[in-house]
């Protein structure tokens, strides 16, 4: 019984790294296969990667909306053609992608006129890829020709890969 | 330079522990990174509620000023226990065990260092923060705006605050890049429990038992694929705490009263979750000042978490934001707390995600039962107990939908308890080893019982010294 503590111990370790070897085997897998996948880009290209969508949203809209002056010249109003679940998780990420940006995320075509001090100078529109409409289906109000109408009106500001981003004149309609 | 602030902040944390203090570079490395991260926070937060804001220089020049001071007055002595020739030449299972140690972190690193921050909490509550901070140059910023945004911005700023920090010194922001404070404070973690562990149990034990700390899959996986997350840092915090009001109880030494009371309140300032642990550890620290022969002035330690959660709370009511707490049974709803009972065990149990932390738990206390172990023991088990039950009354008040909830938090949760779980396991083996090494002791020379005792007291303190 002299060495009951050690063998003791010796056999509860045994036991933990038979259990802990699968699970780290498979974790050397996953960093053997994310160093095959992006260990020759940038940060800016594994961030892309990582997250396609909300990321070059989110550089578009940064290309056209300014991050300084007051806060209606860096507001945008984003009329998103996404499902219910994709626009809650865009909502905090273009948040936190174009802070100090204010980002006002609507998954409907239309949103309320801008009539003067307090709304956003800024509209973005973009439509998510139909892989993810596929996973959460748009379930708001959008009437594509009546936008494409009112987009005439506005001033386009920049043309992005996935948004398209357009100044909103005062008293002028979203 | 994110690394830079890395440095800094060791050389920060390095400069508030005491020179003279028993414990080897891992040790020290990972008190000083807690230390300092903890520190810069509280510098961070007050330097902007004084109107300073956050010049590099501003929140350096302190700290230059403190090394100065610290170099006059302690001299060489300040750099123990950095002399490598001092260092005992380990033994090859030692070496085998600090490199079971570190598989599990070189495991993780480069998968950590090649991912960008994606984690959902990571950037929409605790780096977000810390972006809106570093571009704004104050917290107010946000604060003021704290409607717009989905995170919790009533939730502790000790990450915020020590990311912030990094961006000042690397001179932008860079998340990638600062959210390896996570692997930091998984490694923190390690260092700091090995520290406890070596007190209380043999070299070899302490090494098997922070080996089996390193590679308990959800740890790992909150400390590196969710990196940002405040979850490792908490970790660390608990244990430190757990460790430091353990050896205020055994040693009485007001050293280890004031840590306690800083590294609860440390957690405090990183997690919600952290508050309710910061109230067992005072009620611990208070039981035992009331018995202490101590000066009086020592229950000024008590109020450390004031000093700084008290203008927190200030702050965050001046922005009308909502602690995001829980007040213990209010709404308590006994369903949902059986659900969360359930689901919390079977997680806990589940080996591929603890291995046999939780089971270790339990043996530890049948083991503490049956060696009739001290009642300060229970203190280490009885932290967990609390963070466990903490969270079954923050479940059962319904505030979210409770299969979502716990889908999206308990594993984390539990993942935070775990290192803290594993520290009593650790002191039943000691005081097992001791109590087989006081028996043979006893019975190879059993008619000089006193000198025996002597014996038996001398490889029990040799146990704990190591």
């Amino acid at each position: 019984m002299r060495r009951a503590p050690e063998i003791t111990l010796a056999a509860v370790f045994v036991i933990w790294i038979a259990l802990a070897v699968p699970v780290l085997s498979h974790q050397w897998g996953r960093t053997v296969d994310a160093w095959g996948k992006l260990s020759g880009l940038s940060a800016e290209e594994r961030e892309l990667q990582a997250d396609p969508v909300a990321v070059q949203v989110a550089r578009d809209i940064e290309a056209g909306v300014p991050a300084a002056g007051n806060p209606e010249s860096r507001c945008v109003t984003v009329l998103a053609y996404v499902g219910p679940d994709a626009a809650d998780y865009y909502r905090g990420r273009l948040a936190y992608l174009l802070y100090p940006r204010q980002v006002r995320l609507v998954p409907r075509s239309r949103s309320a006129a801008r009539a003067g001090a307090g709304d956003c100078e800024y509209l973005a529109v973009f439509r998510d890829t139909p892989q993810n409409l596929r996973s959460s289906p748009f379930a708001g109000r959008w009437n594509q020709q009546e936008l494409d109408q009112r987009l005439a009106a506005l001033e386009p500001v920049h043309g992005g890969a996935m948004a398209q981003v357009f100044r909103v004149p005062e008293s002028g309609n979203q | 330079m994110i690394y830079l602030g890395l440095l800094l902040t060791c050389a920060i944390g390095w400069l508030l522990l005491p020179a003279r203090w028993e414990c080897r570079l891992p040790a020290k490395l990972s008190f000083a990174f807690a230390a300092g991260a903890f520190a810069i926070s509280v510098e961070m937060f007050a330097l902007d509620l004084a109107g300073l804001g956050w010049n590099p220089f501003v929140v350096l020049l302190p700290w230059l000023a403190f090394a100065g001071w610290r170099i006059y007055r302690d001299g060489i002595s300040l750099l123990e226990p950095v002399w490598p020739w001092r260092a005992e030449t380990p033994s090859p299972l030692s070496v085998l065990l600090v490199i079971l140690i570190l598989a599990p972190v070189l495991g993780w690193m480069p998968f950590e260092r090649l991912t960008p921050l994606t984690a959902w909490d990571a950037w929409a509550i605790w780096m977000l923060k810390a972006k809106a901070f570093y571009l704004d140059g104050t917290m107010s910023g946000f604060f003021s705006r704290h409607q717009e945004f989905v995170g919790q911005p009533g939730y502790p700023l000790l990450i915020p605050l020590y990311a912030t920090f990094l961006y000042v010194v690397n001179g932008g922001v860079a998340d990638a890049s600062a959210k390896i404070l996570s692997p930091c404070f998984f490694l923190a973690l390690l260092g700091v429990f090995h520290h406890f562990a070596r007190r209380w149990a043999p070299p070899i034990a302490a090494l098997v038992f922070t080996a089996m700390l390193a590679s308990i899959p959800m740890v790992d996986h909150l400390g590196f694929e969710l990196a940002g997350y405040a979850g490792t840092a908490l970790s660390l915090y608990f244990v430190a705490a757990a460790g430091f009001v353990y050896e205020w109880h055994r040693e009485g030494r007001v050293v280890h009263l004031a840590a306690a009371c800083l590294a609860a309140t440390a957690a405090a300032w990183t997690k919600n979750e952290g508050q309710f642990f910061l109230a067992a550890v005072l009620v611990l620290a208070a039981f035992k000042l009331f018995r202490a022969r101590v000066p009086a002035l020592n229950w000024a330690w008590l109020a450390a978490p004031a000093v700084i959660l008290g203008p927190w709370t200030l702050v965050r009511r001046s922005h009308e934001i909502e602690a995001a707490g829980f007040t213990p049974l209010i709404d308590f709803d006994p369903g949902l707390f059986g659900i969360a009972l359930r689901r919390l065990l079977s997680m806990g149990f589940d080996t591929q995600l603890y291995n046999l932390t939780f089971l270790l738990l339990v043996a530890g206390i049948v083991g503490a039962a049956i060696l009739r172990m001290r009642p300060r023991f229970w203190i280490l088990p009885g932290l967990a107990a609390w963070q466990f039950a903490g969270a079954l009354l923050a479940y059962a008040t319904g505030r979210n939908e409770i299969q979502w909830w716990l889908g999206t938090s308990a594993g984390r949760i539990l993942a935070q308890i775990a290192p803290l779980a594993l520290l009593a396991p650790a002191l039943v083996y000691s005081e097992w080893i001791a109590r087989t090494s006081e028996g043979d002791i006893s019975a190879s020379a059993p008619p000089k019982k006193a000198k025996v005792d002597g014996r038996a007291r001398r490889s029990r303190k040799k146990h704990a010294s190591e």
